[in-house]
């Protein structure tokens, strides 16, 4: 498990990448950055939404609270790093 | 009159200036809703529809596809809602299967699938963009009875292509109707459609508003927040979803914490059970809101549900039949099953469906003589579920699991077999098994287990790709697992039952 206090954004762009890759299989092969739109394509539907949450909380070791669920969060990888770096700070 | 035929609700008294249909901020009334049906109802038979014909409804959720479906009936043919979510493969076995005459969609819809669907024989496109709707035309004259086809609706079994289920116009207004009763809908309601059409269960929200000359609220979703947003602003006092409905809501709506939305009198659940704990957040989140939990299949549309008070007393059951219908727990000798013992579910009431179109031998699997009349009293035709279930001595039904391979994940059925042969086709699999594995959200998760053809490397992650370019997402596998060889069972065969015990 990733030590909470040195994680950093590049890390968990990263390996929100591969989860979304792994767990989404129309981003196979997509070159996600961070600013590639994460909902436009349809693909991470309500359910996956709730999969990448429940990723970011066990792999980061955060706990995100129902008021972090708001579509801005989930427009790109930088925006969903951004909202894991604070919550593990 | 009392109406006989689906569209015949639409003309049941109510009011021209009665809200019928609202979708964001556009509101539809029912002398709108009425002048719309009848435009495209004679279209349809311009464009040669015929009576019985069929009419596949190939549309985004939006408020054209509720006159659509009504102007199908209209116009003597029988409505074929296509889901969405499925990819051009399904959507062509489905118009080819059905023989659709007519295929009703939209340019930017129809463009989304167009290229892989291929040349579409004998049916013909037509597209809503198109037509000006607010002509006066004059309603057909009715072609068709009660007892003819409505609708065919498509759904999944255990093996093989997804199957039409055949619902005559009595099944659908029967269905209504019992609905209606045992929910105590009435014009003053504002329904929320958050599930597909083509769904009977998602279906059974527009025909019951309609019936009840109630609102319907259409929502599209991707948070939790964006159904509950849309309950505030628009009042609604009835929501229907399936069990992943139910967990995005919990997980997805911060404002549900801070207050209930009051106008919400009632929830249902169908497609699958909801989870013990999700059933005591949902009671806590929506202190003052009733809870119906529901069981049902497409070849009986709806089979029991559970009165709300009941909810504390036996969270796991089921319920007890529908108005107007029986349910008996039968073993395999054809005799009732005793209190404790576990049983096949056979429903027996007016939404028994006519079966499979186009597959008599499926049908008479499914839809069979009640085994407990004697053949001299009379025909009496009963739905075999396919449904283990168990009945306690107060006559309260639990669901057990399936007596086949089926897979039941997020609402939908899913076959292995369609899956597996998704997977062969890929052509790096010498052998492939699709299992369901108990989650706690979407109720199975679809699983792979498969070996590789001549012991070559497969990117399991591609294959996923590529299987999701075929089939809906809700069919792919969320993993596929590769093994040197898969266990067979004494008579050769993949055993399923072993693979799935090892993963649960």
């Amino acid at each position: 498990m990733t030590n909470t206090t040195t994680v950093s954004k590049d890390v968990v762009s990263k390996e929100t990448a591969e989860f979304i890759k792994e767990r989404f299989p129309g981003f196979n092969g997509v070159e996600i950055g961070g600013d590639t739109p994460l909902l436009d394509n349809g693909e991470i539907d309500s359910l996956g939404i709730l999969d990448l949450m429940n990723f970011l909380e066990e792999r980061f070791s955060i706990e995100l609270t129902d008021d972090d669920f708001l579509p801005e969060y989930f427009e790109s990888l930088s925006t969903l790093s951004e909202l894991v770096l604070s919550k593990a700070q | 009159m009392t109406p006989y035929l689906t569209h015949h609700l639409l003309w049941n008294g109510q009011p021209d200036d009665k809200v019928a249909l609202i979708q964001n901020d556009t509101q539809v009334d029912y002398a709108t809703f009425r002048r719309k049906t009848v435009a495209l109802a004679a279209i349809l038979q311009q464009k040669g529809l015929k009576p019985g014909d069929r009419c596949a409804i190939y549309l985004p959720k939006e408020l054209s596809e509720c006159w659509s479906i009504f102007a199908a009936s209209a116009a003597g043919g029988v409505f074929v809602p296509i889901n969405l979510l499925l990819k051009a493969p399904q959507v062509r076995h489905i118009i080819e299967d059905c023989d659709a005459r007519i295929l009703v969609t939209t340019k930017a819809k129809f463009a989304t699938i167009s290229e892989e669907l291929g040349v579409l024989e004998g049916c013909e496109l037509l597209f809503l963009d198109d037509l000006d709707l607010d002509q006066d035309a004059a309603l057909p004259a009715d072609l068709q009875l009660g007892e003819d086809l409505g609708a065919i609706m498509y759904t999944s079994g255990s093996t093989g292509r997804p199957k039409g289920v055949m619902i005559s116009h009595r099944n659908l207004l029967a269905g209504s109707r019992i609905v209606s009763q045992y929910l105590s809908i009435t014009s003053e309601d504002r329904l929320a459609a958050v599930l597909p059409f083509s769904f009977d269960y998602g279906l059974n929200q527009l025909i019951s508003c309609v019936e009840q000359a109630a609102s319907l609220v259409l929502v599209t979703f991707r948070f939790g927040e964006d159904i509950i947003k849309a309950v505030r602003k628009h009042e609604i006092t009835g929501l229907a979803g399936v069990p992943t409905v139910w967990a995005i809501l919990i997980g997805s709506a911060p404002s549900l914490k801070e207050t209930p939305p009051p106008s919400l009198r009632y929830i249902t659940n169908s497609g699958g059970a909801v989870p013990t704990n999700t059933v005591e957040q949902l009671r806590a989140l929506l202190p003052s809101t009733e809870i119906f939990l529901m069981y049902g299949l497409t070849e009986a549309f709806r089979s029991t549900f559970l009165p709300p008070e009941q909810l504390s007393i036996r969270p796991n059951s089921i319920g007890k039949a529908i108005p107007e219908c029986e349910m008996m727990v039968v073993r395999d000798n054809g005799e009732l099953a005793q209190p404790g013992e576990t049983g096949i579910l056979v429903h027996r009431g007016p939404t028994v469906s006519m079966g499979y179109w186009k597959r008599p031998d499926a049908t008479a699997k499914v839809i069979r003589p009640n085994p407990l009349k004697e053949d001299h009293t009379g025909v009496d035709l009963v739905c075999y579920s396919g449904d283990l279930v168990r009945i306690d001595e107060e006559g309260y039904l639990y669901f057990v699991g399936r007596n086949d391979a089926m897979i039941k994940s997020s609402g939908y059925r899913i076959s292995p077999s369609d899956v597996e042969e998704a997977l062969m086709a890929t052509g790096h699999f010498a052998q492939a098994a699709v299992i369901g594995i108990p989650d706690e959200t979407i109720g199975k998760r679809v699983h792979a287990i498969a070996t590789v053809k001549d012991g070559k490397e497969v990117d399991t992650r591609a294959v996923l790709k590529q299987l999701g370019q075929d089939l809906p997402n809700y069919m792919v596998p969320r993993q596929i697992e590769i093994l040197d060889a898969l266990p067979k069972t004494p008579n050769g065969k993949v055993n399923v039952k072993q693979l799935t015990a090892e993963r649960s």
